[in-house]
C-alpha cells in the first residue's frame, strides 16, 4: 500500500461518515456494503491505486482512519458486517472479531502511529495512551488507512488487515508477568493459522467455518 | 456495547462488575472504576466479568495494572465468572498464573 499514486475511485464503494457517535458508527458500519470507505481516510489514500486493486481482489473490504479503529466496538461492528454480508457464521464470529479487535489496533497503534507496546512504557499507562491519544488526533496520522478485508475459500475465511506504517515486528509471546504483549498469542490461539508480512504491516489470519 | 462498572461490598471483598465490551476503547471507562476501586481502599477486590461480552489484550493490561495499584496497599485481585469466550482467552494468556479465577 506504500506505492499508491491517484486513480478513479472505485465506484463500488460506499462511503461512511464516521463523524457521529460510537452506537451511531456500529450501525453504519454494519449497514454498508461490500466495499466501506471511512470519510475520515484522507483523500489520496482513498484513490489509492494499490487499495482498490486489493479491494478488487476481496468481497468484502472495509478501509478505516487509524482514529477510527481504536473507537470501541469497531471490531464487533465488522464482524457482524462480514456476517450480515454472509460471509462469517455465527459459530466463528467470536473468533474473528477478537482477532480483528487485536489486528487493528496493533495496525493503527504500532503500525500508523509508530509506537512501541506497553511494556516499553514501564507500565505508565497514562503515558502510553496519551500518546495514542496524540497520535489519533495528528491529522496526518489518524486519517492514515487501515484496510481490513475478507474473502472465504470454502470452509476457510481469510482475514487480512494492513496498515501503512514502516513495519512493526510480533512479539515473540510476552511472559505471563508482562503487562503487554499479548495480542499475538490472542490471535494465534483463536485463528487456525496467522501469517505476518510485509514487514509487519499485514496480518492474515485464517478461520475454518463451518457455517453452523 | 459500551462499558460500565458498579461496585458493591461482600464483606471485606469489594466486588467491582463490569459489563459491555472490555476493549482498548474503553480504556477512559476502565480509568473511571479502578479510580472508584482505589477510593474505596479495598484490600480484596472480586472483578465480576459475567457481563462482560469480550476483552483484548488492553484489556488484560489495564487489569494488571489494577492488580499492581492494589497491591501497592496490600490488596489482592480476583476474577469472577467470565463467559466462555472471554473464559478461553484468560486460559490462552495464562491468566491463572496471575490471577484466581473462579468460574
Amino acid at each position: 500500500l506504500a506505492d499508491c499514486s491517484p486513480s478513479t475511485p472505485d465506484p463500488r464503494i460506499s462511503v461512511v461518515d464516521t463523524d457521529c457517535g460510537d452506537a451511531a458508527l456500529a450501525s453504519r458500519i454494519g449497514a454498508a456494503g461490500p466495499l466501506i470507505v471511512d470519510r475520515a481516510v484522507a483523500p489520496q489514500w482513498v484513490e489509492c491505486t494499490a487499495i482498490l486493486r486489493h479491494a478488487a481482489q476481496r468481497p468484502l473490504v472495509a478501509v478505516l482512519a487509524a482514529r477510527t479503529v481504536l473507537r470501541p466496538g469497531i471490531a464487533a461492528a465488522l464482524a457482524d458486517w462480514a456476517g450480515t454480508g454472509g460471509m462469517v457464521s455465527r459459530g466463528t464470529r467470536d473468533d474473528v472479531r477478537s482477532v480483528l479487535q487485536e489486528a487493528i489496533v496493533n495496525a493503527a497503534v504500532h503500525g500508523s502511529f509508530g509506537l512501541p507496546g506497553l511494556d516499553s512504557f514501564d507500565g505508565d499507562w497514562d503515558a502510553f495512551t496519551a500518546l495514542v491519544a496524540n497520535g489519533a488526533a495528528t491529522p496526518r496520522l489518524g486519517a492514515l488507512p487501515v484496510v481490513v478485508s475478507l474473502r472465504r475459500l470454502n470452509r476457510r475465511i481469510v482475514v487480512h488487515i494492513d496498515d501503512t506504517g514502516s513495519g512493526h515486528a510480533a512479539p515473540a509471546g510476552g511472559m505471563p508477568e508482562c503487562r503487554g504483549g499479548r495480542g499475538f498469542t490472542i490471535m494465534r490461539s483463536l485463528s487456525a493459522a496467522l501469517h505476518v508480512s510485509r514487514r509487519g504491516c499485514r496480518i492474515s489470519a485464517g478461520f475454518d467455518d463451518r457455517r453452523t | 456495547m459500551p462499558l460500565t462498572h458498579s461496585l458493591s461490598r461482600n464483606g471485606d471483598t469489594v466486588v467491582l462488575k463490569l459489563t459491555g465490551d472490555f476493549t482498548f476503547g474503553e480504556n477512559t471507562a476502565f480509568r473511571a472504576a479502578v479510580d472508584d476501586v482505589c477510593a474505596a481502599a479495598a484490600k480484596v477486590v472480586d472483578v465480576d466479568m459475567s457481563g462482560l461480552g469480550t476483552v483484548d489484550s488492553a484489556a488484560l493490561s489495564m487489569l494488571m495494572l489494577l492488580r499492581e495499584r492494589v497491591a501497592k496497599t496490600g490488596g489482592s485481585v480476583s476474577l469472577s465468572r467470565p463467559s466462555a469466550q472471554v473464559a478461553r482467552i484468560l486460559e490462552v494468556v495464562n491468566f491463572g498464573r496471575l490471577f484466581t479465577i473462579n468460574a
